[in-house]
C-alpha cells in the first residue's frame, strides 16, 4: 500500500497542480490578512491583536478551506482518478497484479494527504502574512495547527461525493471541474438558506461540508477570542457525535460507490 | 513439471450476445514460442486478456503450469510479462520514470534491472525525453522492456512488432528467440503477419471468428498443407481423359491458365509423362506443387490472405 501511495505521488510529477495548490494556499491567507489589516482601529493591546488573528483564522477556514478546498480536491481527484484511464495503464497495473480496491484506496490517501498539506500551508501563510502586515498576533499555534489537520481530514471526507460524481460520469476534465465548482456553490447555497431561516440548522448539518464547518465553529468558539457569539449562532453548531457519524456514513457510502463505478469502467 | 506452460480448456468470451472467443483449447509448450495467428478482430487480444486475468472468461478454464489462473492469479501473474494492445504509460514521465513506477509496484528495488531492460530494447536509462515525445517504435520498445523487466518465466505479447521499423522487427525477433532458446522462457505472441509468426514460432495456433481452427508445430501445418501435381500440356482435355482411363484419377481440374492440376501427389510422374508423350501430347511442364502457409491459412479460414 505504501508503494502504491508513493507511486501515486510519482505519477503527479511535472503536473502543474502542485504549484497551483501552493499558489492558491497563499491567496486566501493574503486576502484575509489584508482585509483584517484594513479593518484595524489602531488598538495595539495583546487581546485585540490576538482577537484579530483569531478572526483571520476563522475567516481563512470559512473561505479558503471549507468552500474552496472541495473544489480543489475535485480537480485533484480528477487528475488522480482519470490518470490510468487517460494513460491506458490499467492493464499494466492489473497484471502486476494490483487490486482495484488498493489502487482506489491509495488515490484517496493521496487526496487526504494533499488536503491536510493544503490546510497546513494555508495556516503557515496566514501566520506569515499576519506578521508581515502586522494584522494581529499569532498565538496558541499548536492548537490551531491541530485543528487545521482535523479540518483537512474532515473536508477531504466531505468532498468524497464529488469524487463519486466524477467517477460515475467519467467525462472530460472540464465537466469534472464544473461538477466540483457546483458542489462548492451548492454548499454556499445551503449556508445561505440557513441564514435566511430557509432550512432549520439540524437539516443543514446533514450536508457533510456544512456539518464540518459548523462542528469546527463550535470547537473553536470556546478556544479563541470572539465577542458576541449569539445563541442563534450556537444553535448551528454540530455536535462531535453527529459529525463523526455523518462523516463515517459519508465515507462508507462514497467508498462503496467509488469501488462500484470505478470497477465498472476499468473492466 | 507440467508439459504445458499455458493451457486453456474451452474458454469462451461472450459480450452481450456477441461471441468473441468460442471454446478455445490452446496448448503452449514450456520453453517454446507459440504464435497466435489471426486477422484483426479474430479474437487474439480477447484471448490474451483472458490469459492475463484482465477479463473473465464467460466459460472455461485457464491453466498456467497446471494451476488454475482464476484461483491462483496473485501467484501466477508476477511470473508473467505482458504487452497488450497499444503501449500504455504516463505521458508526463520519462521512460525510466515509468518503469520505476512499475518496478516499485513489483517491489523491485534494484534499478540495474530497469537499466538492463531498457538497454536490451535499445533505449537509454538516462534519456530525459518524456513518454509523450516518444515515437511509436520507442513506445513499443518501452512496452517490451516493461514486459521483461522482472525476468518473467512467461511472456504474453500482443502484436509486439507493431510500429517497429524492419530493423527493429528483426532485432525484436532475435531478442525473443534468444529469450526462448537461451533463457528458457515461454513466449506467446500474437500477430496478423503470417511471415513473422512463421519465422519466429515453434508452434502456431490459427484463430478466426474466435475459434481456434488449427494448432500444431510449423512442420505439422506444412504436412497438412495440400500437395498436387501440375501439368502444362498441349491438350489438357485429352490428357485428363487419359488420367482417368489409365490411372483411375478422378480428382483433377483444368485451370484457366490451361494447366491440368491433379490433387493426388503420390503418383509416379514418369509413367504419366510417358503415356502423354505416347499419345502425342506435348508436355511443357510437370511439377509437384505445395501449398504455402499463406495459402493454407486462406483455405482453412475460408477467406482472404493475411499480412
Amino acid at each position: 500500500m505504501v508503494n502504491l501511495i508513493i507511486c501515486e505521488f510519482e505519477k503527479m510529477k511535472r503536473q502543474k497542480i502542485i504549484p497551483v495548490i501552493i499558489a492558491l494556499s497563499t491567496f486566501f491567507p493574503l486576502l484575509v490578512a489584508g482585509s483584517i489589516k484594513l479593518g484595524m482601529n489602531g488598538d495595539e493591546s495583546i487581546r485585540y491583536l490576538r482577537m484579530k488573528f483569531d478572526f483571520s483564522y476563522t475567516m481563512m477556514f470559512g473561505y479558503g478551506m471549507i468552500f474552496f478546498e472541495p473544489f480543489l480536491l475535485g480537480i485533484l481527484g480528477t487528475l488522480l482518478f482519470f490518470k490510468e484511464r487517460d494513460a491506458d495503464t490499467f492493464k499494466n497495473i492489473k497484471t502486476v497484479p494490483v487490486s482495484t480496491e488498493k489502487l482506489i484506496l491509495s488515490k484517496l490517501v493521496v487526496l487526504l494527504i494533499y488536503s491536510v498539506v493544503y490546510s497546513l500551508i494555508n495556516m503557515l501563510f496566514l501566520i506569515f502574512f499576519t506578521f508581515l502586515l502586522h494584522a494581529g498576533e499569532p498565538y496558541d499555534l499548536l492548537f490551531k495547527f491541530m485543528y487545521s489537520v482535523i479540518l483537512g481530514v474532515g473536508i477531504c471526507i466531505a468532498s468524497l461525493p464529488i469524487i463519486v460524481l466524477l467517477i460515475y460520469f467519467n467525462k472530460s476534465y472540464m465537466i469534472s471541474i464544473i461538477f466540483a465548482f457546483f458542489y462548492c456553490i451548492f454548499n454556499w447555497c445551503i449556508v445561505g438558506a440557513a441564514s435566511t431561516d430557509g432550512i432549520v440548522p439540524k437539516v443543514m448539518n446533514f450536508f457533510p461540508v456544512v456539518c464540518v464547518m459548523n462542528w469546527i465553529s463550535g470547537q473553536l468558539v470556546d478556544n479563541i477570542i470572539r465577542d458576541n457569539v449569539s445563541e442563534e449562532a450556537r444553535a448551528l453548531f454540530a455536535s462531535s457525535f453527529h459529525t463523526v457519524c455523518l462523516l463515517g456514513v459519508t465515507t462508507i457510502v462514497c467508498l462503496v460507490l467509488i469501488f462500484r463505478f470505478y470497477k465498472k469502467w476499468t473492466r | 513439471m507440467d508439459y504445458f506452460a499455458i493451457e486453456t480448456k474451452n474458454i469462451t468470451k461472450i459480450y452481450d450476445e456477441q461471441i468473441c472467443v468460442s471454446n478455445l483449447n490452446m496448448h503452449v509448450r514450456r520453453g517454446t514460442i507459440y504464435g497466435l495467428l489471426g486477422r484483426n478482430g479474430a479474437g487474439k487480444t480477447t484471448t490474451m486478456k483472458m490469459l492475463l486475468n484482465l477479463i473473465e472468461p464467460t466459460r472455461g478454464k485457464i491453466l498456467f503450469s497446471g494451476k488454475s489462473l482464476h484461483e491462483n492469479a496473485k501467484k501466477i501473474l508476477p511470473h508473467v510479462g505482458s504487452m497488450i494492445e497499444s503501449p500504455g504509460f504516463y505521458p508526463n514521465l520519462t521512460g525510466t520514470e515509468n518503469l520505476k513506477i512499475f518496478a516499485r509496484l513489483r517491489k523491485i528495488r534494484n534499478t540495474e534491472v530497469i537499466k538492463s531492460a531498457l538497454e536490451l530494447v535499445g533505449l537509454s536509462f538516462e534519456d530525459k525525453k518524456l513518454y509523450s515525445q516518444y515515437s511509436l517504435g520507442m513506445k513499443q520498445r518501452l512496452a517490451i522492456a516493461l514486459a521483461i523487466m522482472h525476468n518473467p518465466d512467461i511472456l504474453i505479447l500482443d502484436e509486439p512488432i507493431n510500429g517497429l521499423d524492419p530493423i527493429g522487427i528483426a532485432e525484436v525477433r532475435e531478442f525473443l528467440r534468444m529469450l526462448c532458446k537461451e533463457n528458457g522462457k515461454t513466449i506467446l505472441i500474437s500477430s496478423h503477419i503470417l511471415s513473422e509468426i512463421a519465422m519466429l514460432a515453434d508452434d502456431i495456433g490459427i484463430i478466426e471468428h474466435g475459434v481456434l481452427l488449427e494448432e500444431g508445430t510449423i512442420k505439422d501445418l506444412e504436412q497438412k498443407s495440400n500437395k498436387h501435381i501440375c501439368f502444362k500440356v498441349s491438350n489438357p482435355e485429352y490428357a485428363s481423359r487419359l488420367l482417368s482411363a489409365n490411372f483411375g484419377i478422378s480428382e483433377w481440374k483444368v485451370e484457366d491458365t490451361g494447366e491440368l492440376v491433379v490433387s493426388q501427389s503420390d503418383l509416379f510422374m514418369p509413367d504419366i509423362i510417358r503415356t502423354f508423350v505416347q499419345e502425342d501430347i506435348d508436355v511443357y511442364k510437370a511439377s509437384i506443387c505445395e501449398e504455402t502457409l499463406e495459402e493454407y491459412f486462406k483455405r482453412i479460414t475460408g477467406g482472404k490472405g493475411i499480412g
